[in-house]
């Protein structure tokens, strides 16, 4: 078994091996159907919109996932909105717009829903059908909007669950109308939709500062929201984009309605938090320089004595957020040896912490994170101290490793306080072997 | 000339073997317009009035692979039949005899810039494969008229085993209709160990290029393929088009017809 597990590891590429996504391989190059699933992030995203609809086009087994997901996680799936049209053969030969017209009038004829998102996966995509122009149309002889959404495994580079969420986020644009600005406000854009992750940006330490700096929180997007609602989102003096979801849609509103945009992404760089924090105040003029300082020395020292207490220990990672590569590269910080690292694909940051990490003298493994196998025979095999990322809990335990859950999986995971968050679980984590490290 | 009636299934209609035995499969592609379903029409009709039971498939979304041998007029495609009558499909919605006796098909295809066509000449093919199409009509020769290139996968399956025996293309002097030509002989011979058609020649249907003959003798030489045959350019052609007939049937003793009948007769064999 362990001959086996070693081969397993000796195929995959070290992080000094990394030069783009490709090269993060995995032993298998077929994904699992389920959260990698661009459909997934639609199934999500469909539960925040009151009043639309999803249709979703493809075949038999693709639209079978979304539509029996929201079954299991809704009490009362007949109000999801989520319904699919399956593609028969002579959809594929001829295309499927008239069978597409003909569903979604059955689903936009009921008065409560406003609009519709129509959503195209794989074999739509690869046939070519043009579901903008379906849109379009369907949108004219039925006076109500139609979002055409692309997903499909080959037009992107990263296939994860985030594009469509993104992709929706953006569909979306075109209900936006200029409204009066609200002086000194925001509008927080984006949210982690990981692991079921609920809860709200406001309750966040960003949240918080805004809310306690006098500045107003015009929306969270998305969040439960009604279509006429969304109009509302040009009434912000600045986006703030949480999550990478919500970059194209903030783009958008900065080219139409000239509402700039700030990144405010998770991530363990206290240095990135502190200057966007001030690159808010600024423009917002809020004079939070002092606080923004003090929580940042905080979490600094948070770093060191954390760092005094678990160097030398070994941990496996791999989720998100913030990018894979990134926290591994924190891990390496605070002098951990960072054994493997799980990720799907290269993102924003992820070159500067691989050069960060080697530059530690770091040189992980690199797990495809779509493949759980992998990740439950590194563990078995190499046996950190350590690991952060999903897997059942008492499994990991079983094997005396201590499992740290995530690295930062909720809304409200944004700001120095989610550096300090994880910083405390680890601590935790480590003081509860036999013989405590401390500092001297 | 045209009869044009549906089929009868079963019943002895005169025409053909009889053997039940399908001696020929041939699949012709080429560039698009360059007269590939002048040319099948023409050899379908030849081989029909020697009394050999020929069908025709049309494999173009187009579908006017057979209009010539149909007196002009458009029949049902496979894949709009099977759209419009789902599962209920027989083969007498998909079948039309034409001009003496050639059993006329054509798979047909989605509208320009909608769905898919190569998925569309699978279909059609699987369906007469579940029809028994060929084991019910017997028929002696079977001519498959395959729209320009081997665009996709689709596009391969008359050549792929099971389908087409012998594969010619019809090529111009033209560079672009040699460069689909050496495209499309390319693509059968990579296949060959897999059981896929075989290429069987060049048929040069003459557009009048300055020193064709040469060029396109050359070009095969190149390709290592040979020039079957030379079919001169003639407007008996368009006026032949122009009676919705074939050469063969509206000019029988043409020097044009007389050049398919022998065409034909390579193609078959004696």
């Amino acid at each position: 078994m362990i001959d086996y597990i070693m081969s397993c590891l000796s195929l995959l590429n070290r992080v000094s091996e990394i030069e783009s996504s490709k090269d993060i391989i995995g032993r298998l190059h077929c994904q699992s159907s389920g959260v990698i699933c661009p459909l997934h992030g639609v199934m999500l995203l469909n539960e925040l919109f009151e009043d639309t609809a999803t249709l979703i086009v493809g075949a038999p087994e693709c639209v079978y996932y979304p539509q029996v997901g929201t079954l299991i996680r809704l009490d009362n799936p007949t109000l999801s909105g989520i319904y699919t049209y399956v593609m028969d053969e002579n959809d594929v030969v001829f295309g499927s717009a008239d069978g597409l017209k003909i569903a979604a009038q059955a689903v936009l004829e009921d008065p409560e829903i406003a609009a519709l998102f129509l959503v195209s996966s794989c074999v739509f995509e690869l046939i070519g059908d043009d579901l903008r122009a379906i849109s379009a149309d369907i949108a004219n002889a039925l006076g109500k909007p139609v979002f055409p959404v692309h997903t499909s495994n080959y037009d992107h580079h990263c296939p994860d669950y985030f594009k469509a969420i993104e992709r929706m986020l953006e569909a979306i644009a075109p209900v936006l109308s200029k409204q009066e600005t609200i002086p000194h406000s925001v509008n927080l854009l984006g949210r982690i939709f990981h692991g079921n992750a609920k809860g709200s940006l406001r309750q966040s330490e960003l949240g918080a500062m805004l809310e306690k700096n006098g500045v107003t929180i015009n929306m969270e997007f998305p969040s439960r929201v009604r279509l006429e609602h969304i109009k509302q989102l040009t009434a912000a003096e600045l986006n703030i984009v949480t999550d990478r979801v919500g970059i194209r849609l903030a783009k958008i509103m900065q080219e139409k309605y000239g509402i700039p945009y700030v990144l405010f992404e998770s991530t363990f760089s206290h240095q990135t938090i502190e200057e966007t924090y001030l690159s808010i105040g600024r423009f917002l003029r809020v004079a939070w320089q002092d606080e923004v300082s003090r929580l940042s020395a905080h979490t600094k020292e948070r770093i060191s004595e954390v760092s005094c207490i678990v160097e030398g220990e070994t941990i496996i990672a791999g989720c998100l957020p913030p990018d894979p590569f990134q926290s591994v590269a924190f891990l390496s910080k605070l002098k951990m040896k960072p054994l493997v690292v799980a990720s799907a694909c290269l993102s924003r940051g992820s070159e500067e912490a691989i050069a960060n990490l080697l530059k530690a003298g770091e040189d992980p493994y690199v797990i495809h994170a779509c493949e759980r196998e992998p990740m439950e025979e590194a563990l078995k095999t190499l046996r950190p101290r350590f690991y952060v990322g999903h897997a059942p809990h008492e499994k990991v335990s079983a094997l005396g490793i201590r499992h740290i859950g995530c690295f930062m999986a909720e809304p409200e995971h944004l700001g120095f306080r989610s550096i300090d968050n994880f910083l405390l679980r680890l601590e935790s984590a480590a003081m509860q072997t036999p013989a405590e490290k401390g500092c001297d | 000339m045209c009869c044009f009636v549906f089929i009868s299934i079963g019943k002895n209609d005169g025409s053909g073997s009889g053997e039940g035995v399908l001696l020929k499969r041939i699949a012709v592609y080429g560039k698009g317009g360059i007269g590939k379903s002048v040319t099948v029409s023409n050899m379908s009709v030849a081989l029909a009035q020697q009394g050999l039971k020929v069908m025709q498939i049309g494999c173009d979304p187009k579908a006017d692979s057979t209009i010539n041998i149909t007196g002009g007029d458009r029949i049902s495609t496979v894949l709009r039949t099977m759209r419009e009558k789902h599962d209920r499909v027989e083969i007498e919605d998909i079948i039309i005899k034409g001009d003496f006796g050639v059993y006329c098909v054509e798979a047909g295809g989605p509208p320009p810039g909608v769905g898919c066509a190569g998925r569309g000449i699978i279909t059609a093919f699987e369906k007469l494969k579940e029809l028994h199409v060929y084991e019910k009509i017997k028929p002696d020769i079977v001519f498959y008229d395959v729209l320009g290139d081997v665009v996709c996968g689709g596009f391969a399956m008359p050549i792929r085993k099971g389908y087409a025996d012998d594969v010619y293309v019809v090529t111009s002097g033209e560079m672009m209709s040699l460069y689909a030509a050496n495209n499309i002989i390319s693509a059968v011979r990579s296949n060959i160990e897999r059981g896929y058609a075989q290429f069987r020649g060049l048929i040069l249907n003459k557009k009048n290029v300055e020193n064709e003959e040469d060029i396109v003798r050359k070009a095969a030489e190149e390709m290592n393929a040979e020039v079957l045959h030379v079919i001169p350019r003639d407007s008996i052609v368009q006026e032949a088009e122009r009676q919705h007939k074939t050469v063969v049937a509206a000019f029988p003793d043409s020097k044009q017809a007389l050049i398919y009948k022998e065409l034909s007769r390579k193609v078959f064999g004696d």
